[in-house]
């Protein structure tokens, strides 16, 4: 059976009341929201610190082509629950008749602001939604707690309840007693942390809630997942585009003969940065809207220190590779890489001295040529010199770019869209991003690097670097 | 078939729109891309990329685009066919007292361009082995300059070029097209000139060639067409007879009719060694050109994001509408602090004491003094009856870990409003009471539910003033 074929079906069953529905419910602050923002990977949702963030209740349907699978709903937490349970129980004595109770509270409490919260929260629910109950598992269970579980109960929908350990998991094995006597099941779910898996089979649990709802929600989950790997393969994709833009680039300037050149050169080194910046700020956007971040707000200094990185020798081994292993990168990319080292060197026979100290277990006699690129001249036949900044010269710069590359992306894809803090590239800069490839693939990048450079079979290279980063992001 | 080839105009335009797109927002594309994908029928990439373009793309700049391709071919002819025919006019015609000299003829028309062809060839090799040798020679085609000057008007920086061998071959096929038109216009002109004028060939050399030694290289020469064009091929006697001497202007009749005999051999010699290579290398670089160029269009960098687009279902799970901004609760108000010494009604909300007692001692309230409340509705009632009777400060100490909610300031708003009221934060043990959740209770305050109500962290400060 073909996809499409899935999906059609799919959409006979699903509409209308038989929508997969789940509203997450519970107290104020204890991260309603910060579920339904990871979940629905929605990184506009409020979230706050002050309780009551939420006021009205959201709909967050996932869709696939238009075609709504099932939907989450955000609502705004308990605040007068003793006092609704009252009327609740005053009005209903027989227990067949509690759902209809509930439905006759928020008919009779529709002018009454008094319970509106009470009443977004309920009307989901009246409406056939499943519960998602939640609450913090790192602060006691208390009193509170009761009846807004009578309640919930009183709709006779299908439950399930969430620890979501806010601070630490202290409370969390109180919690699970207190909730195992209203909810068949009880799971821990961190709302800011939890992996890619760890959600799936969240959205895999909420189906079980009823048994029409397994089969829309397993198919969901599969075309998440699917959806998962495609994003992989388009961040690899413009990644990849970014690097062969970049490893290209130069600045061009044509100069009457007898002028000073100086002034010209630092021209043409800002504008061969500026470009380099811009670019790598655009692949970051795009990487971020991939995954469907469009709000997040990087740290304030790491434009400057984007700056600063690209071009700071001291920060060059944190995203790319050490002298060591540029050394025994360039051995094994063979004979070719020659030409790499030298454009750093300066001469073959300084590249044997290189190697031999390299084998010997010394690294001295490589000195790093301390530019990126450098100026290049040219007489021009008409009279005048062609200045020329850039491509680039340094053998550990394409490294340090894409290693910056792969670290934004990684935290990018092992964030959650509940994450309101900034992102920041230094802060996860404990290991390298090239930890895990192997030497043989650092010296297909390298020999890609070059050609790159050079302008030669762009779309082949281009493809080539887009099959290894895949490569190593697909896992995470 | 005849749809689904595509020309240099789809890269072009393929190539501008995604850099059109590459600041676009990426949902926009997404939807823009998946409605455009799931309506089309064609399956094969090319097919579907090449409809993308027709669906998007503006249609004047189609219209622009599409002869630019064919004219630089158009006029790239014309300059072959005018260079030939000046060439041709030009050997021929300046020096009318003397025949025209055979050798020059053939370094001219056949030496000159195999010197070229062998440029062409080093250029095609270097193209196939992803040299870059050749790039200075690439840059002698006369193609490069009409494509450069041409394109660069509708494509902005020429990208193509770079990205793609197969604008190269395009220039090559277009070098050839030239030398095709040059050869046609020479022997056009060589027939013309020598039906209007009389005009003899002969041959002369300051070095000393003998006659037989220059046969034999000729007719090595012919030796291709010499077996079914025999009156093509020159003999011995025609070498002979027509060797002349530089400034000698006189000629006897005999050697004359024999000068007149050269052409069919020379109208050979262009035919089999210029131009049949020439369209030969056109035919063979243009078939190249084009399976490079389909095959680039779909490779072309950035066309893959494009089909994925297209081809993978639109994955939608945020909400559509968008939350309205709360106003964020202001700064925090500077800690109050409980008064000293006064008679006052304290109350423990929800079972805030539980959690907290240790500390009760060291806040200079014990059990007994603390009253329940929070727990049960009908209690609370009684509890507020209580305090509007007996009219003193009511303390109530809440869980600074949970947030304040509705209830609690329905039960505050039964407190008479002549009354202070406090409401003590009690942090969990080892924990504090955390400036956000300050800010949240003091917020709460301010909504008016009591008009003399305060809040007080229990934070450590607070309970050395309990105790004064
Ligand atoms: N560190 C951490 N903080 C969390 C987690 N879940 C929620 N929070 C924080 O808890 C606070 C409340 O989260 P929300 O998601 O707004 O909670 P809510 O239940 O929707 O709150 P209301 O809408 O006000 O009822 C926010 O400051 C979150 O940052 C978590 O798993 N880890
Ligand atoms: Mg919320």
């Amino acid at each position: 059976m073909n996809e499409g074929d899935k999906v059609s079906k799919g959409k006979g069953s699903n509409q209308g009341d038989n929508l997969p529905r789940f509203a997450v419910v519970g107290h104020p602050n204890k991260g309603k929201s910060s579920i339904v923002a990871t979940l629905a990977q929605d990184d506009s949702v409020y979230i706050d610190r002050i309780s009551g963030s939420t006021r009205l209740t959201r709909h967050f349907p996932m869709q696939v082509d238009g075609q709504t699978l099932y939907e989450l709903i955000d609502t705004p937490g308990f605040q007068r629950a003793r006092a609704a349970l009252a009327w609740l129980e005053k009005h209903c004595s027989n227990v067949s008749e509690r759902p209809q109770a509930v439905k006759a509270f928020c008919e009779h409490s529709k002018e009454d602001r008094q319970y509106f919260n009470e009443c977004e929260l309920l009307q989901p629910l009246i409406e056939g939604a499943g519960i998602i109950y939640v609450v913090d598992g790192s602060h006691p269970y208390g009193p509170e707690y009761e009846a807004e579980m009578e309640i919930l109960r009183w709709t006779g929908q299908p439950s399930l309840a969430l620890i979501n350990p806010i601070d630490n998991d202290e409370f969390v094995e109180e919690w699970e007693i207190a909730l195992g006597q209203y909810f068949k099941t009880v799971r821990v779910f961190n709302a800011h942390t939890a992996p890619f898996e760890k959600r799936i089979s969240l959205l895999t649990l909420f189906g079980q809630l009823r048994p029409q709802w397994q089969e829309p929600l397993e198919q969901a989950v599969e075309i998440l997942q699917q959806e998962r790997r495609h994003q992989h393969q388009q961040a690899s994709q413009v990644i990849a585009g970014m690097m062969v833009d970049i490893l290209q680039h130069r600045e061009t300037q044509r100069l009457p003969s007898g002028m000073p050149t100086e002034p010209v050169e630092r021209a043409l080194q800002k504008k061969y940065r500026h470009h380099l910046l811009s670019r790598e700020k655009l692949c970051r956007k795009r990487v971020e809207e991939i995954y469907a971040y469009f709000q997040l707000e990087r740290e304030e200094e790491s434009l400057e220190l984007l700056d600063k990185d690209l071009f700071d020798q001291q920060s060059w081994y944190l995203f790319g590779l050490s002298k060591n292993q540029l050394i025994s990168v360039a051995a094994a990319a063979g004979a070719s890489a020659g030409a790499v080292l030298d454009m750093s060197l300066g001469g073959t026979s300084m590249l044997l001295g290189t190697l031999a100290g390299g084998l010997v277990g010394g690294v001295g006699a490589w000195s790093l040529s301390d530019r990126i690129a450098k100026l290049s001249m040219k007489g021009l036949p008409t009279g005048g010199v062609s200045l020329q900044y850039g491509p680039w010269e340094h053998p550990n710069f394409p490294f340090v770019v894409l290693g910056r590359a792969l670290r934004h992306q990684q935290l990018i894809c092992t964030r959650t869209h509940a994450n309101r803090n900034k992102l920041s590239l230094r802060e996860a800069a404990a290991e390298n991003p090239f930890e895990s490839t192997t030497t043989t693939e650092k010296a297909r990048l390298m020999n890609a690097f070059k050609e790159i450079r050079k302008g030669k079979q762009l779309v082949k290279h281009q493809q080539t670097l887009a099959d290894i980063v895949y490569g190593q992001i697909k896992e995470l | 078939m005849l749809t689904s080839s595509i020309s240099l105009k789809d890269l072009v335009r393929l190539d501008r729109q995604i850099q059109r797109d590459q600041s676009a927002p990426l949902r926009q594309l997404q939807e823009r891309d998946r409605t455009i994908g799931a309506e089309l029928p064609a399956k094969s990439p090319r097919r579907r990329l090449r409809a993308w373009l027709d669906a998007l793309a503006e249609r004047d700049e189609a219209q622009r685009l599409r002869g630019v391709e064919v004219s630089i071919g158009f006029w790239l002819a014309l300059l072959g066919l005018l260079a030939g025919v000046l060439a041709m006019s030009g050997l021929l015609l300046v020096e009318q007292q003397q025949p025209v000299n055979v050798l020059l003829f053939l370094t001219l028309f056949v030496g000159l361009q195999w010197a070229l062809l062998l440029l062409t060839f080093i250029v095609a090799l270097g193209l196939a082995l992803n040299s870059d040798l050749h790039l200075p020679l690439e840059s002698l085609n006369p193609a490069r300059w009409f494509f450069r000057r041409t394109f660069k008007r509708y494509a902005g920086d020429i990208r193509l070029e770079q990205l793609t061998p197969a604008v190269r071959l395009l220039l090559l096929t277009w070098g050839q097209l030239f030398g095709v038109f040059f050869n046609l216009g020479a022997l056009a002109t060589m027939f013309v000139i020598l039906l209007v004028v009389d005009r003899s060939f002969g041959w002369s050399s300051t070095l000393d060639i003998s006659a037989e030694a220059l046969h034999q290289g000729l007719q090595w020469l012919a030796r291709p067409w010499a077996w079914w064009a025999p009156e093509a091929t020159v003999s011995l006697e025609l070498v002979q007879s027509t060797r002349y001497q530089a400034l000698q202007t006189e000629f006897g009749s005999a050697q004359v009719v024999a000068m007149r005999a050269w052409w069919p051999f020379l109208v050979a010699c262009i035919t089999a060694y210029a131009l049949l290579p020439r369209f030969v290398l056109w035919l063979l670089f243009y078939f190249l050109y084009r399976r490079n160029l389909n095959r680039s269009f779909v490779d072309y960098p950035g066309a893959r994001l494009v089909l994925d687009r297209m081809n993978s279902p639109l994955v939608h799970t945020q909400a559509y509408a968008h939350e309205s901004a709360l106003d964020k609760g202001g700064d925090t108000a500077a800690a109050h602090a409980l008064p000293a010494n006064r008679e006052r009604f304290s109350l423990s909300w929800s079972g805030a004491l539980k959690q907290v007692t240790p500390r009760l001692e060291q806040m200079g309230l014990t059990r007994e003094t603390v009253r329940d409340a929070g727990l049960d509705l009908a209690e609370d009632q009684q509890l507020l009856d209580e305090i509007n009777r007996d009219r003193k400060d009511v303390i109530i100490l809440v869980k600074s870990w949970e947030p304040p909610l509705s209830e609690l300031g329905d039960f505050l708003r039964g407190i008479s409003p002549k009354l202070d009221c406090y409401l003590l934060l009690m942090p969990l043990p080892g924990r504090g009471v955390k400036p956000e959740e300050l800010t949240d209770w003091q917020q709460f305050a301010r909504q008016g539910h009591h008009p003399r109500l305060t809040v007080v962290s229990g934070g450590d400060e607070a309970h050395q003033e309990v105790r004064q």
